[in-house]
């Protein structure tokens, strides 16, 4: 048995394989995608160069926020910086209500009119995620 | 770049408002120890010596009781227009923050003992 990893033509790993390697011809790849003879971790590896395939870690998300509680007033904010452009930025109260926007600069206000537990997700493949909690009290 | 989790300004006008009421709920029946059952028997005994006065007379234990009573009452009274003057300010507001500052504002009075 060896292992495998399949990944598209972004890079990104889509799953694991572990198989005698006379058996790999019948694995089932979708348009886009390719193998590699290499174990990768689905979260936090995958391939900077789809013609040159090799198991990489995913780069560190650099979105760094400058504090974790504000004040639901609508004017304290707490900033969001070093975001990479075009991310996806997601706001997830407890009740499971989004808030969502594309990242247009690195820096990035995040106010509250409203009082809560939130989830603050930045995704950019191939950044890794970057995942904090604010509390807006 | 802005992102701003919000909802409109009548539900954020309405969420405070209904906060505002359960707060000051919380506060008569708790924090001040008046629960209904209270406010109840001092009602009862608010119109049984009223008539009392009215039809015959009251002791002074008695009037001192119901100058208690109707401080009592002038407490909730001025609880509930400082309800209605705080909604008022809510309702006028058109930002969260001038909404938190009106909610801010309320008069919590105590209760005479």
């Amino acid at each position: 048995m060896s292992n495998y990893s399949v990944y598209n033509n972004s890079g990104k790993i889509v799953r694991s394989i572990s198989a005698p390697p006379n058996m790999l011809g019948l694995q089932p790849l979708s348009l886009g995608e390719s193998i590699i003879n290499a174990k990768a971790n689905l979260e936090t590896d995958y391939i900077p160069n789809p013609a040159n395939p090799v198991v990489t870690p995913r780069p560190a998300n650099p979105t760094t926020l400058d504090k974790t509680t504000v004040t639901a007033d609508g004017v304290d904010k707490a900033i969001a910086s070093g975001v990479p452009l075009n991310s996806v930025i997601t706001l997830t109260d407890s009740t499971g209500s989004i808030t969502t926007g594309t990242a247009t600069t690195s820096s990035i206000d995040l106010i509250f009119d409203i009082a809560g537990t939130y989830t603050i997700r930045v995704e950019l493949f191939p950044y890794l995620d970057f995942e904090a909690t604010i509390n807006a009290t | 770049m802005q992102l701003r989790v919000t909802k409109p300004l009548l539900d954020l006008q309405n969420d405070a408002h209904n906060s505002l009421r359960a707060d000051l709920l919380n506060f008569i029946l708790v924090t001040s120890d008046f629960p209904e059952w209270k406010q109840a028997n001092l009602a009862d005994r608010w119109a049984e010596l009223s008539i009392k006065k009215l039809t015959t007379s009251v002791t002074v234990a008695e009037q001192a009781e119901l100058d208690f009573i109707a401080s009592i009452r002038a407490w909730k009274n001025t609880l509930l227009a400082e309800r209605d003057r705080v909604k008022t300010a809510i309702l006028s507001a058109t930002t969260m923050l001038e909404i938190r500052t009106a909610v801010d504002s309320f008069m919590y009075t105590i209760k005479p003992s």
